[in-house]
């Protein structure tokens, strides 16, 4: 395509007339797709950047361009110190995103002879632990930003027991908040006699682990033995029973439950389910795949919506042209992580890992395991950092009115 | 004003120049614009369309033929024996082929498309100016453009160290 040139006189006209009005600019602007591209724009004018930085346009850039997966940390064997996490991008991506996939294959060697375990991968933040129970330190990496220092997390607290309290499970959960990333720690109580089980929680403020008072669930559904728990703003979605989600909301520190959809439940076993975080807080969703048919539900409002149906065959009638064995194509679909919005979902078939981009309809494999990784172990999706960081400037007063 | 000629309904679109044309319902209806005028009833006359001379206005037209959906046995091409793809492709070619205008009639293209609300033209109009700003230095972009730099030095160093991640 031709390339922009100094424009003459009368050219100049037509192209101010378009870039002066801030409608038009707006809609070039949300069309440059990446952003990086983005952020580059926003460095052009004042102007510009005011444009890029408005709330109302950050959320129709996110709508029209989901951040992209570009790639996903792989754990290998836990107990083998030799298998840190691998990073392994998914490709192709478009040229202008070549350094920030680059950045992002920073690989956790630096830990090999160490145990290192990733806790949470959100928004660029990569939470790693490393180093064995009890003399474990915490830290968080930002590989897409190798000048900013690597944040230190006082170690996870344990909280006192009651008398035969064990831990169930524990769980690292983040959440986008203003200027970063929030994390809280659930450390999960049960107790061998008594049904009730206690949650703790700790919410990292000023690199300090605060715990909050511990909530007894009275008389609730015993949460799943891995219930794979999502945090959405203030409350904490808990699969739960065989078809309860034990809804935790964190200002209230109160509990309510909610009912899958009609003729659902949870797969304790198979991995044929799964809750996913909405991005606009708004709610839960929930992802079930039943041999090759896809489905996700959104609970909004008091109510399920079944908003996608997919069918996996219709999209590959042949998983082999994928890459696939058939010995994988026998094994069971299993959901292994499910992104924001369920945009998109990665699934376990066999020794693959299969992308499903549910936007854009695509499925593709983007891993397959490999000798010396005979354990397929934990996967966390590394997506495109969204959104930018807009300083507030002087002068800048047209940004709050967009 | 609305007359009938092989069965289809037609409009009459007018550009502030005094230049009328008649074109297909359908073919006008690709403008969301026009699209609600004619759905409000306020268009039983011509059309008048501000802002947009005759030779943007014909061009605006052309897009909108060839990109109208064919409907049925009174559509221009037989969709129903040209694959989807197919049609796809030819019409990425034909789309190539009308975006290889000077740069004032582009940026006049961006603006028709942009009132009239034709969704398809804005991005393809658009395309060559978001390829300068992704693939061009801060400078070219400001001088291809005609936009001046106001930042302070330390405001863009500021911008560029919050998003590290966005530079090479």
């Amino acid at each position: 395509m031709e390339g922009e040139r100094q424009p003459p006189p009368a050219a100049a006209a037509a192209v101010s007339k378009v870039l002066d009005d801030d409608d038009l600019l707006a809609e070039i602007l949300l069309r440059v797709g990446l952003p990086t591209t983005l952020v580059r724009a926003s460095l052009v004018c004042k102007r510009w950047l005011a444009h890029a930085s408005g709330r109302a346009f950050l959320r129709r850039f996110r709508k029209l361009h989901p951040p992209r997966l570009l790639g996903f940390y792989v754990e290998g064997d836990r107990d083998v110190p030799a298998d840190p996490p691998a990073f392994v991008p998914v490709l192709p991506q478009p040229a202008e995103l070549a350094a920030v996939v680059r950045r992002a294959s920073f690989s956790l060697d630096v830990y090999r002879v160490l145990l290192a375990q990733i806790h949470d991968c959100r928004n660029g933040s990569v939470f790693v632990q490393v180093g064995t129970e009890g003399r474990a330190v915490m830290r968080v990496h930002t590989p897409l930003c190798p000048q900013r220092r690597v944040a230190f997390i006082p170690p996870l607290p344990r909280p006192a027991l009651r008398p035969r309290g064990l831990c169930s499970f524990t769980q690292i959960l983040s959440t986008e908040e203003r200027g970063g990333l929030s994390y809280h720690y659930l450390y999960v109580e049960s107790t061998v006699d008594k049904p009730e089980t206690r949650l703790h929680i700790y919410v990292l403020q000023d690199g300090l682990w605060l715990p909050r008072a511990p909530l007894d669930m009275h008389q609730l559904p015993r949460p799943l033995l891995q219930p794979k728990p999502v945090l959405v703003d203030t409350r904490i979605y808990m699969p739960a029973g065989l078809s309860d989600i034990i809804v935790l909301d964190l200002t209230a520190s109160s509990f309510s439950t909610i009912q899958l959809p009609r003729g659902t439940k949870h797969d304790e076993c198979g991995g044929t389910t799964m809750l996913a975080r909405s991005y606009d807080a708004s709610g839960v969703y929930f992802v079930l795949v039943e041999e090759f048919q896809l489905l996700i539900w959104l609970h909004k409002g008091g109510n399920w919506s079944l908003v996608d149906t997919i069918c996996l065959r219709e999209m590959c009638p042949d998983f082999r042209t994928l890459g696939c064995t058939v010995e994988d194509e026998d094994s069971d679909l299993i959901i292994r992580r499910a992104g924001n919005d369920a945009e998109f979902v990665l699934l376990q078939m066999g020794r693959c890992a299969l992308h499903l981009d549910t936007r854009c309809r695509t499925l593709r494999k983007v891993y397959e395991q490999t000798e010396e990784h005979q354990c397929f172990g934990d996967i966390h999706p590394f997506m495109m950092i969204w959104h930018p960081t807009f300083p507030a400037l002087r002068r800048d007063h047209a940004r709050d009115a967009m | 004003m609305a007359t009938r000629e092989a069965g289809k309904k037609m409009i009459m679109l007018k550009s502030p120049d005094g230049m009328e044309f008649e074109v297909e319902e359908a073919v006008a209806m690709e403008s969301q614009t026009i699209r609600k005028m004619i759905e409000d009833d306020c268009a039983d006359t011509a059309i008048l369309i501000p802002n947009i001379n005759s030779k943007i206005l014909s061009r605006v037209i052309e897009y909108c033929n060839k990109h109208v959906p064919t409907t049925g046995a009174t559509g221009a091409a037989a969709s129903d024996t040209v694959a989807p793809a197919a049609l796809a492709e030819d019409l990425k070619i034909w789309d190539a082929e009308f975006i290889k205008v000077n740069r004032a009639t582009r940026f006049d293209l961006i603006q028709a498309a942009s009132y009239l609300n034709i969704k398809g033209l804005l991005d393809l109009t658009s395309q060559t100016t978001i390829d300068t700003i992704s693939d061009n230095s801060l400078e070219e972009i400001r001088s291809f453009l005609s936009t001046k730099n106001d930042y302070l030095p330390e405001e863009e160093q500021t911008i560029r160290r919050e998003n590290q991640w966005a530079f090479q």
